[in-house]
């Protein structure tokens, strides 16, 4: 099985947004050990493409959530909690992350400050 | 005391100019780490040679971008790195903070001092790729870059903005010679306005023995070299990706003095070994590999590294960068693969053989087969008048040295021949570490070629010169002086030259 076919497996592994496992275990069957290594590479990198982890200071009330999730739409979005942004939000998206939060913004200042005071 | 006021006026102040930006930063992680090669997914915005940071702070550069994952060479040794780890890309190409403070300092490719001293303070970052200057910058290569060894100067005349190869196996002098070289540097910048117009010698040790670095910079700093002199090293203890790095570094180096109309000497010891620290990074790569294991593309390496040395025209800022490199074969062959290609690129070639080395002829430059591209265009007129038939007089001699053996059987004609590329061959040794002014390069090549020493035998040619240089230094600065300016030797010149020769002749005892 060459790389192509591994790709449109993994994209096949999916129902919705949703790893379906039923799927996935159809399909391992016929993979030798380095073609179920790539598979699992493949539904990693799908994985993380197709999910938004959204990182917030306090828990978010439904509309807010249903906002955000607006914003991905065709994409998993999971709500996690981390205190330390103090306010704003931190997203991951595939491999880009969008620091919109006070502790993002205190350390470039603290990165502009350094720089200038070389 | 700074009352609290006071501070958060000033970050006021600092702060008046910054706005916060919602900061994107694209990322990956590691999937694997083999051989200092680590495998990262994500990057999708990264871009070929860029810098990215590991979150335990090492750096790496990435020189591969697959389909699925990025691979990226470890800029130092690091084994705290784990699969799952965060990569982020910097945004930045790899560059190196250039100033006047390097000035005797030994620093590695990443600019991070190497000699215990402090670290140096901001200058200007100067890009390692770049694009080299176009046809239109450039002006032809017409000044002297003066060696002080009398073999090269005489025949084979190196020009500022030229790239003129040093090859031969180990251990003949190769290192030498360059060194000689920039130790030169200041007698030709005191006989020529000062200090402050001499070339700037940047001098970048790949895969070395951190004993034979440390050697060499105490050798230039005994003789005052080192004041002018950049040292650019990465050891043989040091990962494949700096020994990769070091020659782009001190390319960039002396970009920056380029920039600013200098003239720069940029020497590379040696290419070798930056072929090979490629090669190991391509395998490890697994890029294909081609002839004795080298990737496909280990011509273009050399070749827009070297293309970077250039003379640039007034309008540009006249300035220019001098390329040394040097290359080592096995075995005096020279028709290897990174030597061919090193020789296609350059503009001549010196080659040291090992014949002649342990024949005791030091240096062991093999004047016949080597060459300089620029030629008689980077001499002074009286260093061309003097040096003119030296080389046809050499090659004689070598064509008629098989019948040497057969001395009592050969015509008057052709003995005078032998004696004289005999007493030739005898002036063109030199010591290590004693470079030649012009001056007296232009005397004793002079005096060879005119038969002035025929009479000399030729176990005495060494002290004889030596001794005639002290003589003309304490009774003929005039001389001296005329010889220095490099203009056509008058009449009236070779009348006191030869009027020289002849008193001290009467004094000498052989």
């Amino acid at each position: 099985m060459n790389k192509k076919l591994i790709k449109n497996a993994t994209v096949a592994s999916y129902t919705g947004v949703w790893l379906d496992y039923k799927k996935v275990e159809k399909f391992i069957k016929y993979l030798s050990r380095s073609e179920l290594k790539e598979y699992i590479n493949a539904l990693k990198r799908h994985e993380s493409q197709s999910t938004a982890v959204i990182y917030t200071p306090k828990e978010l009330d439904l509309a807010q959530r249903d906002m955000l999730q607006s914003i991905f739409q065709g994409k998993k979005v999971i709500f996690l909690h981390d205190a330390s942004l103090m306010l704003g939000l931190r997203i991951i998206e595939s491999d880009n992350i969008y620091e919109i939060n006070l502790k993002s913004s205190l350390e470039q200042i603290h990165d502009y400050i350094s720089e200038e005071y070389d | 005391m700074i009352s609290s006021e006071e501070i958060i006026k000033q970050l006021e102040n600092r702060l008046a100019s910054f706005s916060p930006d919602t900061k994107l930063q694209n990322v990956g992680h590691v999937q694997a780490n083999h051989d200092g090669v680590i495998t990262t997914s994500g990057l999708s915005q990264a871009v070929m040679g860029e810098l990215v940071s590991f979150a335990n702070g090492s750096y790496g550069v990435i020189l591969n971008l697959d389909e699925d994952n990025v691979s990226i060479i470890l800029l130092d040794p690091t084994t705290n790195l784990k699969e799952g780890d965060l990569v982020k890309r910097t945004g930045n190409l790899l560059s190196i903070e250039v100033s006047e403070e390097l000035f005797s300092r030994v620093i590695n490719p990443l600019g991070i001092p190497l000699d215990g001293k402090a670290k140096i303070k901001k200058g200007k970052r100067m890009p390692l790729e770049k694009v080299a200057p176009g046809v239109v910058e450039r002006e032809p290569v017409d000044t002297p870059l003066k060696t002080g060894i009398k073999a090269i100067d005489a025949m084979i005349p190196i020009g500022r903005g030229q790239r003129e190869l040093i090859i031969g196996d180990r251990g003949l002098g190769k290192t030498a010679l360059v060194i000689d070289t920039i130790i030169n540097q200041q007698n030709v910048a005191k006989d020529s306005g000062g200090m402050k117009n001499v070339v700037i010698c940047v001098y970048v040790a790949i895969g070395q023995k951190q004993s034979t670095v440390a050697q060499l910079v105490q050798r230039l700093k005994d003789t005052n070299a080192l004041d002018y002199t950049i040292v650019v090293a990465a050891g043989a203890s040091d990962p494949a990706s700096l020994q990769y790095l070091a020659p782009y570094a001190g390319m960039a180096i002396a970009e920056y003095f380029l920039e600013k109309g200098r003239d720069v000497l940029v020497i590379h010891d040696d290419l070798t070994k930056h072929a090979w620290a490629y090669r190991e990074i391509s395998l490890v790569l697994e890029r294909p590999a081609g002839r004795e294991a080298y990737p496909g593309d280990v011509f273009y390496l050399h070749s827009r590294l070297l293309e970077r040395a250039v003379r640039l025209n007034k309008k540009n800022g006249g300035g220019s960068i001098t390329a040394l490199p040097l290359i080592e074969t096995q075995a005096d062959d020279i028709s290897a693969y990174i030597p061919t290609n090193v020789i296609s690129i350059t503009d001549g070639q010196i080659f040291l053989q090992s014949d002649l080395f342990n024949a005791g002829i030091r240096p062991a430059i093999n004047v016949g087969i080597s060459v300089s591209r620029v030629g008689t265009a980077a001499q002074t007129p009286a260093m061309k008048q003097a040096a003119g038939k030296m080389k046809l007089e050499l090659s004689q001699y070598r064509e008629l040295a098989a019948f040497a053996q057969f001395g009592s059987e050969l015509d008057k004609a052709t003995l005078a021949q032998l004696e004289r590329g005999k007493r030739i061959t005898e002036i063109l040794k030199q010591p290590q570490y004693r470079p030649v002014e012009e001056a007296y390069q232009i005397i004793s090549i002079w005096m060879v070629t005119n038969g002035y020493l025929d009479d000399i035998p030729v176990d005495q040619i060494s002290r004889f010169e030596s001794e005639f240089h002290e003589y003309i230094k304490s009774h003929r600065t005039k001389l001296i002086s005329k010889l220095a300016a490099g203009e056509k030797m008058n009449e009236e010149t070779l009348k006191e030259m030869q009027k020289t020769i002849e008193e001290f002749k009467k004094g000498f005892s052989v």
